[in-house]
């Protein structure tokens, strides 16, 4: 299906939509509503349309008004009345207000002006009840929000003024007049205005943005809940590929933002937590905290960070309490993993070799599995058949549980915000499970109306047990299950152990003390992995505002994980030789930054402001652990270090780089249209070879919103065109600069594997980048077009070395690699009628990698070298092509065999099996509302790009795979021609071929499969729960429940697993018996009380 | 314009003062940059000591033991000189190196263990021990360059070996013949320098062969002379006699008190010890063959009984996997190492680098040759057989002597494959040239059991033993009845050091596989 057929037919709805800017000229005294409306259509050719009963009993109407905006006319005029307003394709429709809404209205008409308290209702201009509007008392710090119907109540007197404020809404100051009253936020300029949270915490409008930043609100990432909050990304914003390590849950991420940049260096983009970059995992934290998330894309958005910036920002801000009484929220989610995109393996043969069943063979190239009576391993006599559940049955439904609090609530000298979230999760391995406890204490402080203070304090507690480890790594439960015979049942391998003559517990396992494989449920069971953290973030800031318009904040943060581990290997396993062995390891990792920022805002004269913002900074991290090796143990699956057999530890510690920064942005704005962006910033990095550890970068970015500065069009509500240049440098990671000799077990020295570079220069890059953005059609259409250029030149590159050189590796300064791409970022409100809207966000990237140089002599590098495949840069063609064995072929192109008719493949990797990159990667996001339910529903478009399918070549070669059915009975006679040029008319047999193109080191170009894929990323049923059915209790105010999918089903994927699961987070394209991906289906429930 | 110019002075004023603070802020403190990019736990010199420090490590991955899980002596050795040498068979159906494939991702760990673990630390110690007081730590680090350079080549032929350690972006290899050239001159101006300053104290308790005996170094480097010369004999004979002429004068090794062990402890384990735990190496038939035939006292230092029978079987090398599926070729009825060289021993038995006893047999054969050799060919090899049984602890006279004049002659191990008998040759010296030197060689490759390395060049340069023909070759290059003569150039060279590895190329008899014989191989 042409995914962009849709957008065009939304885009065409869109266009048929009218403006919505007329004016109302009148003068009425008691005037009934009928009389008002007539008046109305006259003047706005509007009709009106309303239940026939409505109108009765409404109260008369007194105004006196010129040319003021038909929305707000109606907001006054029917601010008092029983029944609200919405406008719809020149419709004025009139609707009874909420239930809950017009009884507190009806009940007050008595109590009139002297009781101290009001009610209302807040509405966006659509007539839509806005919740957790921040309702606040001028000047006295007393507020409330409101609830899941927009109506709030607060104790107030009639001379005073309440303050709505609502994240992306025009504030509003009312003066209370009566004891209800109905308040209409702004909302078809709420982007124009919105103020996100830029680069060092810097707060801008998004009008004045002379970069991309995309906001993506928290609302949005959590209504489908990860475990990992990062995940929620995928598909959400343009320009992000989000690839998940497939190690269960809570796993690590790689997001890459605008392809990759550097060779061999760091591609990950920035985190930072409430302004501050974040050292630890950013996985743990608890996503009902955050408040949004920001992307800052590319070196231009995040030069203000410098080294750490120049992939990328994701800006996360989280909550902080607020205004008014005290308020809390539950969010509660229960969903459910099942593995998908199992093998596909075959149920006709059954274990054996050659066609003959064997109980003890790892293979399935028995006989045809007829039912036929056999002896297995274990002594039983069972009928001999293909068991289709096994692979379903092993992999068990894995379960998320996640409870989150929060509180908050506090005037305006002090506000506090308090949360507890715990998540427990069982993941589809049945060892695998996490506990994770979140506590946070927020705190802002007025200690004088010049300085303010925050104060934050983040304590995480999460235990892992198992978390998967794929391929031939770790417990080998993986690559077993996959590899185990089709014939036998999981119901016999499930006794995995037994007891010998010696009382020792044995392995059961079908081949005992085979160097292939392991009796999965013995893998789980008796190779154990444990993991427990202990992190600490904490954040402090003061804020003095010097005098109007000058303020100087200082900030402190430290970011602090104790971790321990400990790995258990049981007697009688493949992987010990000395019976049981044991490991732990306790690492504490530090992180800390300070910085200083004084910021200035200026108005020069009435068109010329002048803001800026000049800072200092500080940040490095330290690292330290002890791992203990107990080499064997005396006492056999007795797992303490007192009873190891030869023990050894390892102490290690060391310092990332510290870097020292000064850097400034001035922005002046002229108009309000016109935007002129410089940054500066010099860091001094402790990396760098002495006398070289100083780099300068800036950038300058201009705006320009065009539809400030002419007259366009009325369908074009908002234009805007921007620019930027940037730099951005890096200095590189810890002690490179010397060569050093390490001491190792025992006290011997040993020389260094990597030659280091004597001296070098920062990487550096430069980027320019273009964009427009518009807003259409009485704003129902928005699109966002940007255009990026970036080179990353004076890579520190670590390349192979000829070994002769008596090193593997070494650093060279070199490389030039270049970055093109188009994001574009559109949405379209498709429908809008009474009762119903559907809303269409698109995002759609396309990136142009191109590797320009390596150095003078090297022109390829590997990155990546695996059994399966290599992943190499080569000058010339994009970052990340794989190589791999592939079938030898003739001067004509045709595939070769010997005279046996055994295929003949490469000897190297030699053949470019493909890019694991996408060509492009496009996410739909739609949005149905229909009253007080909502579904929303992501399509995620990946295009191109390949994979290794390193499980495939496994199953293959042992006969379980279905492919492998081909020449089962007659042989293969292949396709090809020998080596003389005759053509091929020997037959050998499937087992030899398929062994000998799959297995552990296969001919990886067979094995290329297209990651293009479609699948419905999330799908999310939402349901706002109504007052009544909440009953008379006042303690719950709002409630919304959703039925919540992830990665609920592709419309389109050729290769046998999930393209996105790769091996590991290092490197992509590669995938060798790694985790299933998921479907995730669940519910969550979120109460205001 | 009209621009506030009183706001804007004041401005200035006020944040240029704290901008100055900013810039001593940040400034101010990087004075100790090159104490914060200084790594604690490593060394950036070298003391005297830590030179010496740098030997054992040397002398450990020359051997191809690494302490850690993967263990490059099975990559290394374990899957292709064992399996050519046809010590072992493979139990493994997945290993398809014993039906010729030579799957790259494993023999790049030769490479890697000769040139980036071993060379740099013997190249650092030759650096550094230039001085007249340090000439014996330099003649010992000489010698064993030499001893690890000599399996590199005779596994492929030409290697880089004058360019060792140049920065450059391509390092040349060299042809094998210079190579055994300098390997001579090397050895005996080593020799001459030990000798000369043979009190001189040298690694002590570092060299963990022979402990800081010189002596022992001296004899150690003249036997591997011989060694040497005598792989050259077939393509370079004056050289050769020459060389071993000079190498017997000086004196080799005659006792298995010098024989030459590389001790191994908790941290640094016996990497063939350590192998034997994946449960894939099976005594071959040919091992089978000669073991049973003569009943050799050494079967049972050398094998243990087959798990499933409790009899002594061997396998055939080059089965198909379907073949080593079939339960009377699987590894419980074929025979696994014996006690002493299974993992459970791994941190105590040491591995064998040089048996005196091979200077016998080395000595049998120059004397068969015609050459200078200190004894007649017979009673060379008798005292060859008495110190290889000797060095296995083998020591009751009557036994050995038994043994020596044994007639039995190998057996037949029959099976599924019908396997006839290797060879017809007794223990008992032939008085027919021809066996005797078959008997040499025989004998001699049962007693460098388990370096397959020395075993495989020596069955490539004599023909001998009479190994059998592989069940089945998977190498298109070579057919399963012709003996394997080298491994072709790693990849792992090709992808960093290509253009060198093209040039190579050109130095060999033919192309760059495994049916193209090394420069001292014409058989």
């Amino acid at each position: 299906m042409d995914l962009t057929g849709i957008f065009l037919f939304c885009l065409s709805l869109g266009v048929a939509a009218k403006t919505f800017s007329q004016t109302v000229t009148l003068s009425v005294k008691n005037a009934s509503v009928q009389q008002v409306f007539e008046l109305v259509k006259e003047q706005t050719h509007y009709s009106v349309f309303y239940e026939k009963d409505l109108l009765t009993g409404a109260k008369t109407i007194t105004a006196k008004v010129r040319n003021m905006p038909l929305q707000q006319f109606l907001s006054m005029t029917l601010a008092e009345q029983d029944f609200t307003y919405y406008v719809e394709q020149e419709t004025i429709f009139l609707k009874r207000k909420p239930i809950s809404a017009m009884t507190k209205t009806g009940k007050m008409q008595e109590a009139e002006v002297f009781v101290p308290t009001v009610k209302g209702l807040v509405t966006g201009v659509d007539g839509k009840p806005l919740t957790d509007v921040n309702v606040v008392v001028k000047g006295s710090g007393k507020g409330t929000t409101t609830d899941a119907e927009g109506s709030f109540s607060i104790e107030v007197n009639t001379d005073q003024i309440l303050v709505f404020s609502s994240i992306g809404f025009l504030s509003q100051e009312v003066a209370v007049s009566s004891s209800t009253m109905q308040v209409i936020l702004a909302g078809e300029t709420k982007s124009l205005n919105e103020v996100i949270v830029t680069a060092l915490g810097i707060p801008k409008a998004v009008k004045s943005l002379t970069y991309t930043a995309q906001n993506v609100k928290g609302d949005q990432l959590n209504e489908a809940k990860e475990v990992n909050i990062i995940n929620s990304l995928q598909g959400k914003v343009a320009g992000v590929t989000v690839t998940r390590n497939a190690d269960g849950p809570g796993g690590d991420t790689k997001v890459l933002i605008r392809g990759n940049r550097s060779i061999t260096g760091n591609n990950d983009p920035l985190y930072v937590i409430d302004g501050v970059p974040l050292t630890g995992s950013v996985g743990m934290l608890n996503s009902d905290d955050v408040e949004s998330m920001t992307v800052l894309k590319g070196a231009s958005a995040a030069s203000l960070y410098g080294s750490q910036g120049q992939n990328g920002a994701i800006i996360i801000t989280t909550k902080r309490g607020k205004e008014g009484a005290l308020t809390g929220n539950y969010v509660g989610g229960l969903s459910f993993d099942k593995a998908t995109l199992l093998p596909d393996l075959q149920y006709e043969y059954g274990q054996g070799d050659a066609g003959i069943y064997a109980p003890n063979s790892e293979h399935s190239w028995g006989p045809k599995a007829e039912g036929q009576m056999v002896t297995l391993w274990n002594g039983k006599t069972v009928p001999l058949k293909g068991q289709s559940d096994n692979l379903r049955d092993f992999f068990r439904t894995g379960s998320n549980l996640t409870n989150s609090v929060s509180v908050t609530g506090g005037n305006e000298k002090m506000r506090t915000y308090f949360s507890y979230a715990n998540v427990r999760a069982q993941g589809i391995m049945r060892n695998n499970d996490l506990i994770r406890h979140n506590v946070d204490l927020k705190i802002d402080n007025a200690i004088s109306s010049k300085l303010t203070c925050f104060i934050k304090m983040t304590y995480i507690y999460e235990e892992v047990n198992n978390r998967v480890i794929p391929g031939d790594a770790g417990t080998y439960a993986l690559p077993s299950i996959f590899r185990s015979p089709t014939s036998i049942p999981l119901r016999e391998m499930e006794n995995y152990a037994y007891t010998d003559s010696n009382a020792r517990e044995r392995q059961n396992y079908w081949k005992p003390n085979s160097s292939v494989l392991l009796n999965p449920f013995w893998a789980l069971n008796r190779i154990t992995y444990y993991q427990q953290k202990d992190r600490l973030l904490g954040l402090f800031s003061a804020k003095y505002a010097m005098a109007e318009g000058i303020a100087i904040q200082v900030r402190g943060s430290i970011d602090k994980t104790f971790q321990r581990t400990n790995h258990k290997v049981y007697a009688d396993n493949y992987f010990s030789l000395v019976g049981s062995d044991y490991d732990y390891g306790s690492t504490i990792n530090t992180g800390v930054n300070m910085d200083a920022l004084l910021s200035f805002r200026r108005d020069l004269s009435r068109q010329i402001n002048l803001s800026g913002d000049v800072g200092a900074s500080m940040q490095e991290s330290t690292y330290s652990g002890v791992a203990g090796n107990a080499n064997g143990l005396n006492k056999q699956n007795f797992f303490f270090m007192n009873n190891a057999r030869n023990p050894f530890i390892n102490e290690y510690s060391g310092r990332t780089p510290r870097v020292q920064s000064l850097y400034g942005t001035v922005t002046v704005a002229y108009r309000n249209y016109l935007y002129l962006d410089v940054t500066a910033r010099n860091d001094w990095s402790s990396a760098l070879p002495k006398g070289s550890q100083s780099y300068f970068y800036p950038s300058v970015g201009f705006t320009g919103v065009i539809s400030d500065m002419f007259r366009l069009p009325l369908w074009i509500n908002y234009g805007k065109v921007r620019a930027t240049f940037a730099n951005s440098g890096y200095g590189g990671n810890e002690y490179l600069d010397r060569n050093y000799y390490q001491v190792g077990a025992g006290g011997v020295i040993i020389t260094p594997t990597i030659q280091s570079l004597g001296t070098y220069k920062p990487e550096l890059t430069s980027s320019f980048e273009t964009g427009v953005e518009g807003r259409l059609f009485n704003n129902r259409v928005s699109i966002n077009v940007v255009y990026y250029n970036t080179k990353t030149k004076n890579q520190l590159l670590l390349i192979g070395a000829p070994p002769a050189s008596t090193f593997n590796q070494k650093y060279i300064n070199a490389g030039l690699i270049r970055n093109r791409g188009v994001e574009v970022v559109a949405g379209v409100m498709a429908v809008k009628i009474a009762h119903f809207s559907w809303n269409i966000d698109l995002n759609y990237s396309k990136n142009y990698n191109k590797v320009l140089q390596l150095t003078a002599d090297v022109k390829s590098a590997i990155l990546v070298n695996s059994d399966l495949a290599q992943i190499k840069a080569v000058e010339g063609n994009s970052f990340g092509d794989i190589y791999a064995k592939g079938w030898q072929l003739d001067d004509q192109g045709r595939k070769l065999v010997d005279d046996a008719g055994n295929p003949i493949f490469t000897k190297g990797n030699d053949v470019l099996a493909g890019n694991y990159n996408p060509n492009y990667m496009m996410g739909i996001n739609n949005l149905l509302e229909f009253n007080s339910f909502s579904l929303g529903f992501l399509i995620d478009y990946r295009n191109g790009g390949y994979i290794i399918a390193g499980t495939q070549a496994l199953i293959d070669a042992d006969g379980h795979s279905r492919q492998s059915l081909q020449g089962r009975e007659n042989g293969i006679t292949l396709d090809a021609y020998t080596v003389d040029g005759k053509k091929n008319e020997q037959t050998i047999s499937a087992q030899k071929y398929w062994s000998d193109r799959g297995g552990r080191y296969p001919v990886g170009s067979l094995y290329a499969y297209s990651a293009t894929n479609v699948r419905l990323r999330e799908l999310i049923l939402g349901y706002i729960i109504p007052a009544k059915a909440l009953g008379k209790q006042r303690i719950i105010k709002g409630a919304k429940v959703s039925f919540v999918g992830r990665n609920v089903f592709f419309f389109k994927n050729n290769a046998p697993i999930d393209p996105e699961i790769t091996r590991g987070v290092g490197g992509g394209g590669l995938e060798y018996a790694a985790l299933p991906s998921t479907r995730n289906l669940g519910v969550n429930l979120k109460c205001t009380f | 314009m009209n621009l506030n110019k009183h706001a804007l002075s004041k401005l200035f004023i006020s944040e240029t003062a704290i901008m100055l603070f900013l810039v001593f802020l940040a400034v101010g403190c990087g004075k100790n940059y090159e104490a914060f990019n200084t790594d604690p736990t490593r060394l950036t010199s070298l003391s005297p000591d830590d030179v010496k420090g740098l030997f054992p490590n040397t002398l450990y991955r020359g051997m191809y033991a690494t302490e850690d899980a993967q263990g490059d002596y099975q990559y290394s050795q374990g899957m292709f000189a064992d399996l050519y040498s046809q010590y072992f068979a493979t139990s493994a159906t997945f290993d398809q190196t014993d039906r010729y494939v030579i799957v790259q991702d494993w023999v790049q760990n030769q490479w890697y263990a000769t040139y980036i673990a071993a060379m740099p630390g013997l190249l650092t110690i030759l650096k550094e021990t230039g001085k007249p007081e340090s000439i014996t730590l330099n003649a010992i680090a000489r010698i064993w360059k030499v001893f690890v350079l000599h399996r590199t080549t005779d596994y492929f032929g030409p290697i880089p070996y004058s360019k060792i350690g140049l920065d450059s972006a391509a390092i040349a290899y060299d042809d094998q013949k210079d190579i055994y050239y300098d390997f001579f001159k090397q050895l005996s101006q080593a020799a001459t320098d030990l000798q000369n300053n043979i009190s001189n104290p040298s690694y002590g308790t570092q060299d963990i062969i022979f402990n800081g005996d010189n002596t022992r170094w001296l004899k150690f480097a003249n036997t591997l002379r011989l060694r040497l010369a005598l792989r050259i004999s077939n393509v370079a004979p004056d050289k050769a006699r020459q060389e071993a002429e000079a190498a017997i004068t000086a004196g080799v090794m005659t006792d298995v008190s010098q024989d030459a062990y590389l001790s191994v402890s908790a941290l640094n384990i016996n990497g063939f010890n350590r192998q034997a735990g994946w449960n894939e190496f099976r005594m071959s038939a040919a091992m089978e063959s000669v073991l049973k035939g003569y009943n050799d006292p050494r079967l049972p230092k050398y094998f243990k009984p087959a798990l499933a029978t409790g009899e002594y079987a061997g396998a055939r090398n080059g089965m198909n996997p379907a073949e080593i599926a079939l339960p009377q070729n699987d590894y419980d009825h074929t025979s696994d190492v014996s006690e002493y060289l299974a993992p459970d021993n791994m941190t105590t038995t040491p591995m064998t680098v040089m048996h005196s006893a091979e200077a016998y047999f080395l000595r049998a054969e120059a004397a068969l040759n015609g050459w200078e050799a200190d004894g007649t060919p017979q009673a060379l090899y008798e005292k060859g057989i008495e110190m290889a049984l000797k060095s296995w602890k083998i020591t009751d006279p009557l036994q050995i002597s038994n043994y020596i004049n044994s007639t039995t002659v190998p057996m037949a191990p029959g099976g599924y494959f019908s396997t006839p008998a290797m060879t017809d040759i007794p223990v008992k010296f032939s008085t027919d040239p021809q066996n005797q030197r078959e008997q040499i060689i025989t004998q001699k490759w049962l007693c460098l059991y388990p370096d397959g390395h020395e075993a495989w060049a020596e069955a490539r340069r004599t023909n001998y033993p009479k190994l059998y023909a592989r069940l089945h070759s998977d190498n298109p290059d070579l057919s399963n009845d012709k003996m394997i003569r080298r491994i072709p150039f790693v990849n792992f060279d090709r992808d960093k050091n290509g253009p060198a590895v093209k040039k190579a190329e050109k130095l060999l008899k033919g192309p760059d596989n495994i049916a193209t014989s090394l420069w001292w191989d014409v058989h």
